[in-house]
């Protein structure tokens, strides 16, 4: 459907080999350049994220946070720069000694190291959620039924909804339906999730369970995680690493009591001024 | 006398009541044209939505170029090209058949429309989400895009089809013995329109407005959400 258009003059082909990845960097953005239209989103962006590490990106909108995620996800693509998944390329494949735009096959290969929890939910509205999160499961990895069955029960227990899986989402709170869409991602048993603002679109006494789901599996599940968000509480306490992005470049980064509680940035300082202490 | 049925001119009563029969022969014609041609227009549309949709312009061009160009030319014109024009060419079909075609491939190009606005209307992020999830493109569009774009499109579908059975009596000029046609006929032949025309006017009116009241419950009655998948 929404195939990136024009990839071709999206990701230009080169013939210089990238930076090979660091020894235990599951993510590694090389100089990613990121336009739409005239706006640059990601200048010349270099971002590493370790196996395992957890690591929550904040700023202000339009910064770049979200379409980092979204670039992972393949749901946007890149105008220059290079990225390893999983010491895989994931924009580029090599085919006569160069290195070209990857094809759809390459990238439905590497979207199976990562799931992606949305701001808005995006269920399938008319989808029992027992089929939202089997529907991928049997379809895509060849589950037969009943095993995916079974793995949807798990990860809703996981999230606490295991009493819900015969509804429908417009039958659920919006805490309940993100709880949803993270069951259904985890059931793809990614080994990167991304969480795209999970709780911007809900009603701030849902926020909580949301959370609580998050900073579970957090501890729970041997997950690298990239987190965008606004919860600054929440991120001091579940993230290994606070990354500041302002104007598609990381300004300042590091453990989350240094970033969030006494930044050196002027512009990061600026920016947290906007939200209540987080301690 | 038409059909094998005659009339009793001896008061207006008589000879509505008389004529009934024949009218509702021309009826079950004009019912019978109206749903060849929705058929026609229903399949055509989607061809042309599908074509529409490509992203090799050398198909999409051409598929847009074609029903700007229905939609820009009156139906008579259509009708004509396809009643007197074909048969030069070979292409002889029966005026009924040539009726019919020519409403479907007219309102082909409002439900390619509708088609289109039906899978435009699915937010963006369904078939982001899907993407993430790795789902295929074809299992996507079937899955995922289709069952919630139907009941958008079904009640657009129904108000064309009620737009089709309205066409129905230009098919008269191909002198297709619609109910229109029918009441003209015994007008010509006994001097009085007044009755056979009027009731054209309050057999058409039945019948629209039993068929919009049908597309309204439809309406109601499909899921909002979509086609439910469990």
């Amino acid at each position: 459907m929404n195939e990136p258009e024009t990839r071709e003059s999206l990701a230009p082909a080169r013939t210089q080999a990238p930076t090979a990845p660091g020894a235990d960097a599951i993510i590694q953005f090389d100089k990613v350049i990121k336009r739409f239209g005239d706006v640059t989103v990601l200048d010349s962006l270099d971002f590493n994220v370790q196996k395992g590490e957890k690591v929550t990106i904040i700023g202000p909108s339009g910064s770049g946070k979200s379409t980092v995620l979204r670039i992972l996800m393949t749901l946007e693509t890149i105008n220059e720069g290079f990225i390893h998944v999983a010491g895989r390329p994931l924009w580029h494949e090599r085919r006569n000694d160069q290195w070209v735009p990857a094809g759809e096959e390459h990238l439905r290969d590497m979207r199976k190291e990562m799931g992606m929890v949305f701001q808005q939910f995006n269920l399938f509205p008319h989808m029992t959620v027992r089929r939202n999160i089997t529907e991928a499961p049997v379809h895509v990895l060849g589950l037969s039924k009943d095993k995916a069955h079974q793995r949807a029960e798990e990860y809703l227990e996981l999230v606490g909804l295991s009493d819900q899986a015969d509804k429908f989402p417009s039958q659920l709170s919006g805490g309940q339906q993100q709880r949803v869409a993270i069951a259904r991602a985890l059931a793809m048993q990614p080994n990167i999730m991304l969480f795209d603002e999970p709780t911007s679109a809900l009603d701030p006494e849902l926020v909580g369970e949301v959370l609580n789901v998050i900073q579970r599996l957090s501890e729970e599940q041997d997950l690298t995680m990239l987190l965008v968000t606004h919860e600054m509480q929440f991120a001091k306490q579940i993230s290994d690493r606070v990354c500041f992005f302002d104007k598609g470049r990381i300004v300042e980064e590091g453990p989350p009591e240094q970033v969030l509680c006494s930044p050196r940035e002027a512009r990061t300082q600026e920016f947290l001024k906007g939200f209540i202490n987080p301690d | 006398m038409l059909f094998g049925i005659a009339w009793d001119t001896s008061s207006n009563w008589l000879f509505a009541s008389s004529i009934l029969p024949i009218l509702l022969k021309g009826l079950v014609i004009t019912i019978q044209a109206t749903v060849l041609g929705f058929f026609v227009a229903a399949v055509l549309g989607l061809v042309l939505a599908a074509l529409k949709a490509s992203r090799l312009r050398i198909i999409s061009w051409p598929a847009r170029l074609i029903t700007e160009f229905i939609r820009d030319t009156p139906l008579l014109v259509q009708l004509f090209f396809l009643y007197y024009v074909l048969p030069e060419y070979g292409i002889v079909l029966p005026a009924f058949l040539t009726g019919a075609l020519a409403l479907g491939i007219q309102y082909s190009a409002y439900t390619s429309e509708v088609y289109r606005a039906g899978i435009e209307s699915i937010t963006h992020g369904q078939t982001e989400a899907a993407r993430a999830l790795d789902l295929s493109p074809l299992r996507t569009f079937g899955v995922i895009i289709v069952p919630q774009a139907i009941p958008r499109i079904i009640p657009a579908l129904g108000n064309y089809l009620v737009s089709i059975m309205k066409d129905v009596p230009v098919l008269s000029v191909v002198s297709v013995l619609e109910m229109l046609n029918v009441a003209k006929i015994i007008g010509d032949r006994t001097f009085n329109y007044l009755v056979p025309l009027s009731m054209v006017g309050g057999l058409y009116l039945i019948l629209t407005l039993v068929a919009s009241a049908a597309v309204r419950h439809l309406d109601r009655r499909l899921p909002k959400q979509g086609i439910p998948l469990k």
